[in-house]
């Protein structure tokens, strides 16, 4: 758990170059010379700067996030649940001990600790709540699953 | 493939496949020449290496190939879970309205539990501050003329990781 990290000191061309990679990477041979190429930078200085920006946390990787569904994998759901605010710490901590919960959030609303899980099928991730249920001895809860995705796309402005 | 083809199909992943989504999963290593790094540990060639990771692109397995932010990092350290009460007959109409915003990054219908929680429309929006996210609701709400809706601010991370490809 985390308190707020601190923000990366980041010049013009961090700026820029964090923007171009939240495009579709170059998927070529040598994609630090392509990036470098389109931002006027020789390849050194695009390396040295994102490994810069990722030692400090700006970049958390650089890779393919998946469509689950396309692989058949599994059900997931986002739980909200309504904690006592005494016990937050240690009922998210015992919900991050499942590696089947991937984000995890404490929320300003009566329905106050917010996770999303994924399981292998829907029987999985209905016996996981109840599992989790117990473990934290929190009955009330919300069980919202996905019935339609709109948009799914996480990128920012740094321009 | 067409669109169609693409949604309805599960796509078959051979060995590998699985191996390269596997050693991806932790994000490529930050040399000049990754996927020639990351072929070697295989055992294959990085022209195959490349070759699937399009493929698998293609298929609609793999959504994006690009880097992920470290949003707080950046200095963006406002996080909006925007609910929103959206007539059924609106519900499709409205989630593309609110696709379109740039400040949205997130977009679902999701299940209510009638007495309970009735907010059927969730937009996650991120922002330099509290005030950027709520100027952002208020254009939103404009745009579709919803105005039931309720911002539930993030006031902690405890945990964001990614999906572990779950082995079969």
């Amino acid at each position: 758990m985390e308190s707020l990290p601190r923000a990366v000191k980041m010049d013009k061309t961090d700026r820029a170059l964090l923007q171009v990679m939240q495009d579709a990477f170059p998927l070529v041979s040598k994609p630090w010379l392509e990036i470098g190429r389109k931002l006027k930078l020789k390849e050194g200085e695009v390396l040295s700067r994102v490994k810069r920006l990722f030692k400090e946390g700006a970049i958390r990787k650089v890779g393919p996030t998946l469509d689950y569904r396309k692989i058949g994998i599994g059900a997931s759901t986002l739980i909200a649940m309504k904690v006592p605010s005494k016990r937050i710490g240690e009922v998210a901590r015992t919900v991050n001990k499942f590696e089947e919960v991937t984000h995890n959030y404490q929320r300003d609303h009566e329905y106050n600790l917010w996770f999303t899980l994924t399981a292998r099928d829907e029987k999985s991730l209905q016996s996981l709540i109840e599992i989790i249920k117990k473990s934290t001895g929190i009955k009330n809860i919300l069980n919202l699953p996905t019935i339609r995705l709109f948009k799914l796309d996480v990128r920012f402005n740094f321009e | 493939m067409s669109e169609c083809e693409k949604l309805a199909r599960i796509a078959k992943l051979d060995e590998n496949d699985k191996a390269i989504l596997k050693t991806l999963q932790s994000g490529i290593p930050l040399v000049s020449q990754p996927f020639a790094e990351i072929a070697n540990k295989l055992g294959v060639g990085e022209e195959e290496v490349l070759l699937r990771i399009k493929q698998l692109l293609d298929k609609g397995v793999i959504r994006r190939f690009r880097a992920s932010i470290g949003h707080r990092q950046v200095g963006i350290t406002a996080n909006a879970m925007i609910v929103w009460k959206v007539p059924r007959v609106r519900v499709e109409e409205v989630g593309r309205k609110m696709a379109e915003f740039k400040e949205v990054t997130h977009c679902y219908e999701r299940r209510i539990i009638p007495g309970r929680w009735e907010y059927n429309v969730f937009s996650m929006v991120h922002g330099r501050n509290k005030k950027m996210c709520k100027d952002v609701a208020e254009k939103i709400s404009e745009a579709t003329g919803i105005n039931d809706y309720v911002l539930i601010f993030s006031e902690r991370e405890f945990k964001k990781t990614g999906v572990r490809i779950i082995d079969s």
